[in-house]
């Protein structure tokens, strides 16, 4: 079955996605996407393997045996965190947001000024980056795939469409969330045979924000005519997604950290996010997050924490207790669905990281979430370890995969074999 | 807790297989015996923490067996090395040896070579060396 999704007649999308078979579950379709039933009555699904084609520096890459938490260790710059971005754009269908996510939370959109009074806000997102292989020269069409034999596929592929105008409700569009905005909005990314895209912020004009996207060819910047983007591309006939969750190394905003403990809130999973806690501060019972618009985006002084009958604020829990908050919370948010976290061990002492993953398996399976964490640290190592020796019946939820870019698949271990070879002091990682 | 494991290992039954091996090696002009070793010279590791006494010896043997398999895939790559006794029934040994490590496509001859056997995972390798 072949769902391609539709896009405006009006608009020729350059970033093309096609989703192939997405997962359903409850269905009497051939595919099969592994169900999960949940004492909490939460659906999931669990994705048993991965395939990336032309994705980053990976021309081709398979893992297998895919496990409820999944850790993934290798060497620096062997592609851990592509992984985790691979997964997460099938996760989302290979969403804008989700793609612009990505390349902001590797430091790769840039913002530049121009104009006249050099007062123009340019925003530069490198698409291309994504795709392996892309060439200036654009004889051959750059496409990326990413699939699952037991859940779907997302392929993405880069068009050559010059230049495009946005328009964003103003009321959505506050400078501190602008990223988020755009990328959440109704268009498509686009990119000239350059591959570069840049976002021109052209100021009010009524009661929208209009957004042009500028590309250059050659390094050049041409700048050419517009054409309006009339709706967003349509999902409405593809299969409801699993949620799917990313926490990067760096904090996220005050903004995006307020939404999500709202839905925190609304799901009434406030006690995950106090267990996490509780990993750094034993004696925290509650978290108070405040309404404080005027907040810096990265300020952590409206997250209170109560302890011993006092509020404290989150900011003097140390960067562990940011860390945990987030992974907290995110968990909670991603039941029935995915959470990736990129070093989920940054932040934490390792006396404390046992403790964390006892944390994460238990609220991964109570919740069916499928968890993909990333790490080169030997203490993570050690206390996933420590974890699984002290409670043997947590093994089964776990795998290590090794990203090894000698070979073209990584080299997964089940939770039981990870415990055996760390013991002989075997390297994993 | 464990400690960094070093980037080459060999792994043995116990510490009495480790002094003997560092003893051969010393008298093969390979300077075990004063450490501290270059940071070339693999690390031996064994197979018990503790030190082997009686029936200990063979669960160090079976710690190793039970996970050559796993560390040859972990170790893509890289050398690693295995030293395990055979006295008791060394074309028993061969072949528990040979069957684990055909899991991970290396191709182990049917009988032991007096010259010892060296050989290389056909899946578990550097990708320039795939056929």
């Amino acid at each position: 079955m072949l769902l391609t999704l539709e896009t405006p007649s009006n608009c020729e999308s350059p970033l093309e996605r096609e989703i192939v078979c997405a997962a359903k579950c409850n269905s009497s379709s051939p595919v099969s996407a592994t169900c999960v039933s949940s004492p909490f009555g939460i659906p999931a699904v669990l994705i048993r393997d991965l395939t990336i084609e032309n994705y980053r520096s990976f021309e081709k890459y398979k893992l297998d045996g895919l496990a409820r938490v999944n850790l993934l260790v290798g060497d620096n710059n062997c592609g851990k965190t592509s992984v985790l971005e691979a997964a997460y754009l099938l996760e989302t269908n290979g969403a804008d947001d989700s793609i612009w996510k990505l390349l902001q939370s590797r430091g790769e959109i840039g913002f530049v000024y121009e104009g006249v009074t050099q007062t123009d806000p340019v925003f530069v997102v490198p698409v291309s980056e994504l795709f392996r292989g892309f060439t200036i020269a654009g004889k051959r069409i750059p496409r990326l795939t990413i699939k699952s034999d037991g859940y779907g596929e997302v392929r993405l592929t880069l068009g050559s469409k010059d230049e495009v105008i946005q328009e964003i409700d103003r009321d959505r569009a506050d400078f501190g969330s602008l990223f988020d905005q755009i990328a959440g909005n109704t268009g498509t990314l686009r990119t000239s045979e350059s591959g570069v895209l840049y976002t021109r912020f052209m100021g009010t004009d009524g009661c929208c924000m209009r957004i042009q996207h500028v590309t250059t060819n050659g390094g050049l910047r041409r700048q050419t005519s517009g054409e309006s983007v009339g709706s967003s591309i349509s999902t409405s006939h593809c299969v409801e997604k699993p949620i799917a969750e990313y926490l990067p190394i760096a904090h996220a905003n005050a903004e995006t950290l307020k939404a999500d403990w709202v839905r925190v809130l609304q799901n009434q999973r406030d006690a995950n996010v106090i267990d996490a806690l509780r990993i750094v501060q034993p004696e925290v019972n509650e978290v108070l997050v405040l309404p404080t618009p005027m907040s810096p985006p990265q300020a952590r002084s409206h997250v209170l924490v109560r302890a011993n009958g006092s509020n404290y604020p989150l900011s003097r829990l140390g960067e562990g207790a940011n860390r945990l908050l987030m992974l907290g919370m995110l968990l909670a948010n991603a039941a029935g669905g995915f959470l990736l976290v990129d070093e989920i061990d940054t932040g934490l002492h390792y006396s404390k990281l046992s403790d964390m993953w006892r944390m994460v398996i238990n609220a991964a399976t109570r919740l069916n979430v499928q968890v993909f964490a990333t790490s080169h640290s030997l203490d993570c190592l050690n206390s996933l370890s420590d974890c699984l020796q002290r409670d043997p019946s947590l093994a089964e939820y776990v795998a290590v995969h090794r990203i090894e870019r000698a070979i073209d698949e990584a080299v997964t271990l089940t939770g039981s074999e990870f415990v055996d070879v760390h013991a002989l002091n075997s390297e994993v990682r | 807790m464990a400690t960094a494991p070093a980037p080459f290992q060999i792994f043995v039954e116990g510490k009495n297989d480790q002094h003997a091996l560092v003893h051969l090696l010393t008298r093969n002009q390979i300077r075990y015996d004063h450490p501290p070793w270059p940071a070339n010279y693999p690390k031996f590791q064994s197979g018990l923490a503790e030190a082997d006494a009686g029936d200990a010896v063979s669960e160090g043997a079976e710690a190793i067996l039970r996970v050559m398999d796993k560390v040859v895939k972990t170790h893509a790559g890289r050398v690693v090395g295995f030293v395990l006794d055979a006295d008791d029934d060394p074309p028993a040994r061969w072949w528990s040896i040979r069957d684990r490590l055909a899991t991970v496509k290396v191709d182990m001859p049917h009988v032991p070579s007096p010259d010892g056997f060296i050989g290389q995972s056909q899946k578990f390798k550097p990708a320039s060396e795939s056929g």
